[in-house]
């Protein structure tokens, strides 16, 4: 064939496939015109696509890995060919697939032919499912009447189980009602057999469990055959068939849905013979109409059909069907089974009633309508028998899982737990439950639970209290405003001495059930390993691979604490810590460890609450203890304690950085990595580019952290890149975000644009919570201070260092008076330096405290204090590493300088320069420190008379606005340049950046000392 | 960090991403050595699903099966870890190297248990009614016959079946719109199946 016309017949092909089935062929008709072969090329490609079903819907791997399972299956230990087993001769293979292999065999005793199943070693390998199978396969084999094909016996050849039965050749009717309707009279004898065959096993107390067309086996002479007996009794539910083959395909064989099914197997009840009748009646239906009675394009619709729907009379379909014929399927379909036929013998009665009077009367011999090959015969009938024992494998082992999912979740879905529901009376389960499953879930790199903080800002938009009993109704409320997929209910409750856990899992938006689960624990102390079997089980369900549910999946004792009421109050600690604050929260976690002193993650949490009072000795302690014990925590909280104890305690952000990039590598879809990285570890070496990617990649985890916008908005700020700051800024004020952090970043944002108004804007906003208020009273007395107002700097100073002082927060003040102490030494109040840096030091050793209030002793002439203090931390803080690219080198530089060393100083600054533009810790809380290396190296280049050194260090710091905002050295920059050109002999350039200072700080305090040299030396240059 | 048991300790006989995609490469640029070492670590792979398969079938869960088909690929191919200059590039390669190397393993397989008795199936026949079973090698043929005619349907199929890419990946690597893809892979599976089946046509 050419290429033209190839390209006209995939153009046809596709145009008629967009058309309705019926239009086709007039399509073709008219489009073709008078060239038939061409009509007829794209009507065979038409039929190939409509029969093509599942051809290469399945990936090649998993196909060749199928086929490779049922072969390595198929290989026995020895091909059983010709041998002789038990008092069977195997003769020939009749085929192989699902779970078994199928020969034909000679019965040498009795010479009859038989078929022989042998079962595949993996059934042998579990001696409890081996031992069920044989119970059930035997009483099967009692079963003794014409339409059942009968088992004769179990054997068993090298310790694996063979079914000994009958051979059948002929068909199955699902492939009759392939070819189309049944003829009313094939369709009563079929009937009244399959019928008589139900009659004879329900008296005997054995259901089939899963009738359907592909379990009838039409055998050459008219007879019916029921196959499988009972084995799907085993399976706990039918197999999947017919129209769901797409679905079927596309998520596996998930036992427990089938056209066929009644109303209560759909439900999950137990079900009696009657349940088989409703499943005849399906078929009566489908061999009448040629169609099924319910249907639905997927596995739900087809559920909610059967439940639900009253299919059309049969014959509305097909007009050669007699009402009575109508009315007997109706009553099989019953919705109720007490409204149902009772009994099969009852419809065996009425069909063949209505046989009599049929027109032709007699039966019909179904071998001359059904036609067999022998060899598809043979093949055929092995799928039907492996298709049985394919569900027959499905045997739950302790945990009960109904699933009704119509599809997996996906990765980018996130899922809302509730709380679980307690009907035991015993409150230690309390809040308990939802913790337990939140820290197992969490260990899933696949799965994503909403952060609390967006659980927080939605519980608000709902008008319900912070900290709100998660109801299950709540829950699913909270689920579909943060858009996410699904809700997992849970319950407890107690049975006798035992204990039942469920859990459901379902789409919030449409109320269907993805997956149920139901497990018992026999006492109060199994229930947590309970709560982590049903939560593995649940992440693999939902679509984990098997390869990270195995791989990142730490028992819960394990990952937290064996004691319940431990985890009871570590449960509470966090819910506290959410809505009431995390000072509030500290005793919780106290208790925690009081309970279980080996409790990993309520140290970690204990060093949290701590370190977020910027209390960092404290935090550093639980934090370090929490290191210690890291081995008795999940992988995923792992990470988190080892990016915290770096972070945090021994501030070795290399190492810090390495283990949040493994982390978010580990566990896309935790926040934390990319808060830890953004918020300070790449900001401390001035990689403000890189903390911008992450703060995007935090935003798509969770679209709702006002911390990335905060800090996105910083490094903007950082870059000089005002104008995106900004736009940041109003992108969170729009999605109306807000934290008191954010409020101090848009005061520094007014500050750095001289919108006093912006400024006080932010200053109300903050004081109207108790803790804004000292926390922007010390950003108001950086702001005051870097205009000279220093008088007004120190009251806001003490009003900010007493209020938190007040609140107990002794470091975090600590960190404020050496602010203060800074400023003053900075300006020249060499004695109200001194005072405000040993009272900073009274409230604190933090090595933040130390190093301003150690660089402040430095200025101010107190060398010999200052010198401990770097020693202190220098010793203490060896691993940290803005202690030690930045406070060291700016602390010893400034001591060198004061000993009159500069040189020395330009050389211990050589250590700064790869973290020179950083933003440290220091100035996260305290306002002070970033470029202090650069001031420092500023003045020693003066001390050595490199003026255009000096220079450019200082012209460096007011470029870089952002970084330094209302530090002191962005205002003394200004003075400090102009000496620089005076000594580089640029008089012009001196005196306009003298007037520059002089201007800023034209309303200052005039008893400043700083300001009464500058004005003297500005004098000298006129 | 060291010794915290963090995860990130490779299971025993994982293939290593990065050996892989290093041999993909060179296999792209005509090492048949390449080919020789990538084999094993394809049917290791096999293997590991086949008996993942048979536990699969045994809890009555082949959504876990699908799940690894997945996580099956990504080993193989480790591309979502690997930033290769050409992703296009590199799925084509993958995708040829699984054709090659399946279509190897079911040629002799066929040989040993016989031929034709043993197929491995392109669809599930329990399923669909056990109409039409044929194997990866006469779909290979069927395959180097239809690219005889119309090649970049011979690819789609190439990348999806045997890629395992879907259809957004294959509009990706071969530059087309996804609606094409799914326009060519319908054409195609309509005619490789018409092929196969040995059903009637006109040679027009």
């Amino acid at each position: 064939m050419d290429a033209d016309r190839w390209k006209q017949v995939d153009e046809l092909l596709q145009n008629a496939l967009s058309l309705p089935a019926e239009q086709r062929d007039e399509f073709l008709q008219q489009a073709c015109g008078p060239d038939a072969a061409l009509r007829r090329e794209v009507q065979s490609l038409l039929t190939s696509h409509q029969e093509a079903g599942n051809f290469l819907r399945r990936p090649a791997v998993d196909v060749a890995a199928e086929a490779t399972a049922h072969a390595s299956d198929a290989q026995l230990p020895v091909s059983p060919e010709g041998q002789i087993i038990s008092h069977y001769r195997v003769l020939s293979k009749l085929g192989s697939g699902g779970m078994g292999v199928v020969y034909e065999a000679e019965d040498v005793r009795l010479g009859r032919r038989v078929a022989l199943k042998f079962l595949p070693e993996a059934l042998a390998r579990d001696p409890r499912t081996l031992q069920r199978f044989k119970r059930e396969a035997r009483a099967a084999s009692s079963l003794n009447h014409p339409s059942i094909c009968t088992i004769y016996e179990v054997e068993e050849h090298d310790h694996q189980p063979v079914i000994v039965m009958e051979l059948l050749e002929g068909k199955s009717l699902k492939e009759g009602i392939q070819q189309g309707k049944i003829a009313t009279e094939e369709l009563l004898e079929s009937g009244i057999q399959v019928a008589d065959a139900l009659a004879a096993a329900h008296a005997k107390g054995i259901v089939h469990r899963d009738i359907k067309p592909a379990n009838l086996f039409l055998v050459d002479g008219g007879r019916v055959k029921i196959l499988d007996f009972g084995l799907a009794k085993m399976a706990g539910s039918p197999l999947e068939d017919g129209v769901d083959e797409e679905s079927l395909t596309a998520e596996g064989v998930i036992p427990g849905t089938t056209g066929y099914m009644s109303p209560e197997q759909i439900r999950g009840e137990e079900i009696d013979g009657r349940s088989d009748l409703f499943s005849l009646g399906v078929v009566l239906y489908e061999m009448a109409a040629g169609k099924r009675p319910f249907a639905g394009k997927n596995r739900v619709l087809l559920m909610h059909a059967i439940l639900n729907e009253k299919p059309d009379p049969v014959s509305s379909l097909n007009l050669h069907v007699p009402k009575e014929l109508d009315s007997i399927i109706g009553r099989c379909l019953e919705k109720d089974r007490e409204q149902r036929y009772q009994q099969a013998a009852d419809i065996c009665s009425d069909l063949k009633r209505l046989r009599g009077s049929t027109p032709s009367g007699k039966p019909v011999a179904l071998v001359a309508e059904f036609p067999a090959e022998r060899k598809s015969t043979r093949l055929r009938l092995w799928t039907f028998l492996a298709l049985a024992c394919l569900g027959m494998m499905a045997v739950a082992s302790g945990v009960y899982w109904r699933s009704h999912r119509a599809h997996a979740l996906t990765e980018k879905d996130t899922i809302v737990l509730s709380d679980f529901t307690n009907t035991t009376g015993d409150a230690v389960f309390d809040g308990t439950l939802r913790q337990g499953m939140a820290v197992q879930l969490e260990q899933s790199p696949f799965l994503s639970i909403i952060s609390e903080e967006r659980m927080q800002r939605v519980l608000r938009l709902m008008g319900q209290p912070l900290d709100a009993r998660l109801t299950p109704e709540i829950a699913r409320d909270v689920c579909v405003r943060t858009g996410s997929t699904a809700v997992l209910d849970g319950t407890i409750a107690s049975l006798g001495s035992h204990y039942v856990l469920g859990l459901r899992a379902s789409d919030c938006r449409t109320g269907i059930i993805l997956a149920e689960e139901q497990i018992q624990a026999a006492r109060k102390e199994d229930v947590l390993n309970a709560l982590g079997e049903i939560a593995g089980k649940f992440r693999s369900r939902v679509g984990e691979s098997l390869i990270t549910v195995q791989k990142h999946n730490t028992p819960l004792a394990e990952a937290t604490t064996s004691s319940l009421e431990a985890l009871k109050a570590y449960s509470a600690g966090w819910k506290i810590s959410a809505s009431q604050g995390t000072g509030a929260a500290i005793p919780f976690f106290k208790r925690a460890i009081d309970l279980d002193p080996k409790f990993a993650s309520a140290y970690a949490a204990l060093g949290l609450m701590y370190g977020d009072g910027g209390e960092s000795a404290l935090a550093a302690e639980d934090t370090s203890k929490a290191y210690e014990l890291r081995q008795r925590a999940s992988d995923e909280e792992k990470f988190f304690i080892a990016a915290y104890y770096d972070g945090r305690v021994t501030g070795n952000l290399e190492k810090a950085e390495q283990t949040c990039e493994l982390w978010a590598q580990t566990y896309p879809r935790e926040d934390l990595p990319h808060r830890f990285l953004s918020g300070f570890i790449y900001p401390a070496s001035g990689r403000y580019e890189k903390s911008i990617e992450e703060t995007q990649k935090l935003i798509e985890i969770d679209p709702d952290a006002v911390f990335a916008y905060e800090v996105r908005a910083s490094d903007y700020a950082a870059l000089e890149r005002m104008e995106e700051a900004e736009k940041t800024i109003n992108v969170g004020a729009a999605l109306k975000l807000e934290s008191p952090a954010f409020v101090s970043l848009r005061y520094d944002m007014a500050f750095l644009k001289g919108d006093s108004a912006g400024m006080e804007r932010e200053v109300s906003l903050a004081r109207a919570e108790p803790a804004g208020e000292a926390r922007i009273a010390n950003h108001e007395a950086f702001a005051l201070a870097y205009t000279g107002h220093l008088h007004q700097a120190r009251q806001m100073s003490r009003s900010a260092v007493e209020v938190t002082e007040q609140a107990g927060h002794r470091e975090r003040a600590g960190i404020f008076e050496a602010g203060a102490a800074l400023r003053e030494a900075f300006f020249g109040n060499a004695a109200a330096a001194r005072e405000s840096a040993k009272a900073a030091l009274r409230f604190s050793k933090d090595r933040e405290v130390e190093y301003g209030a150690g660089l402040a002793l430095a200025i101010s002439g107190d060398s010999s204090l200052s010198i401990s203090l770097a020693e202190d931390l220098e010793r203490r803080f060896s691993e940290d590493t803005s202690v030690r690219f930045s406070y060291l080198p700016a602390l010893q530089a400034m001591l060198a300088l004061k000993r009159g060393n500069p040189s020395k100083a330009l050389e211990l600054l050589q250590a700064a320069a790869p973290y020179e533009l950083g933003s440290h810790r220091s100035s996260f809380v305290g306002l002070f420190g970033n470029l202090y290396p650069s001031y420092v190296r500023g003045e020693a280049y003066l001390a050595t008379h490199q003026g255009v050194e000096a220079a450019g260090e200082f012209r460096g710091i007011l470029e870089h606005r952002g970084i330094v905002i209302s530090d002191p050295i962005g205002a003394l920059a200004r003075l400090q340049l102009a000496r620089a050109y005076l000594m580089s002999g640029d008089r012009t350039q001196a005196k306009s950046s003298y007037e520059d200072f002089l201007k800023l700080w034209r309303d200052a305090d005039p008893d400043i000392p700083v300001l009464k040299e500058a004005k003297a030396d500005y004098a000298k240059t006129q | 960090m060291e010794n915290s048991g963090q995860p990130g300790n490779k299971e025993t006989h994982a293939p290593d991403c990065g050996e892989v995609s290093g041999l993909l490469m060179a296999w792209s640029q005509g090492d048949q050595e390449a080919l020789k070492r990538l084999t094993p670590i394809v049917y290791e792979e096999l293997h590991r699903l086949a008996r993942h398969y048979m536990r699969g079938e045994q809890s009555g869960n082949s959504l876990q099966t699908t799940a690894l088909v997945n996580e099956a690929y990504i080993r193989l191919t480790g591309y979502k870890r690997m930033r290769w200059e050409n992703r296009a590039h590199f799925f084509a390669v993958s995708a040829q190297l699984m054709r090659r190397i399946l279509v190897d393993h079911a040629r002799r397989h066929n040989l040993k248990r016989g031929g034709g008795v043993q197929h491995v199936l392109l669809e599930d026949t329990a399923v669909v009614g056990g109409e039409r079973d044929e194997d990866l090698v006469a779909l290979d043929a069927a395959l180097q016959a239809l690219a005889r005619i119309d090649s970049r349907k011979a690819k789609v199929v190439e990348l999806r079946f045997f890629g395992g890419l879907s259809v957004e990946e294959t509009a990706e690597v071969l530059r087309l719109s996804a609606v094409t893809v799914m326009r060519d892979w319908s054409t195609a599976r309509a005619w490789l199946y018409r092929e196969m089946s040995g059903a009637p046509r006109d040679g027009c």
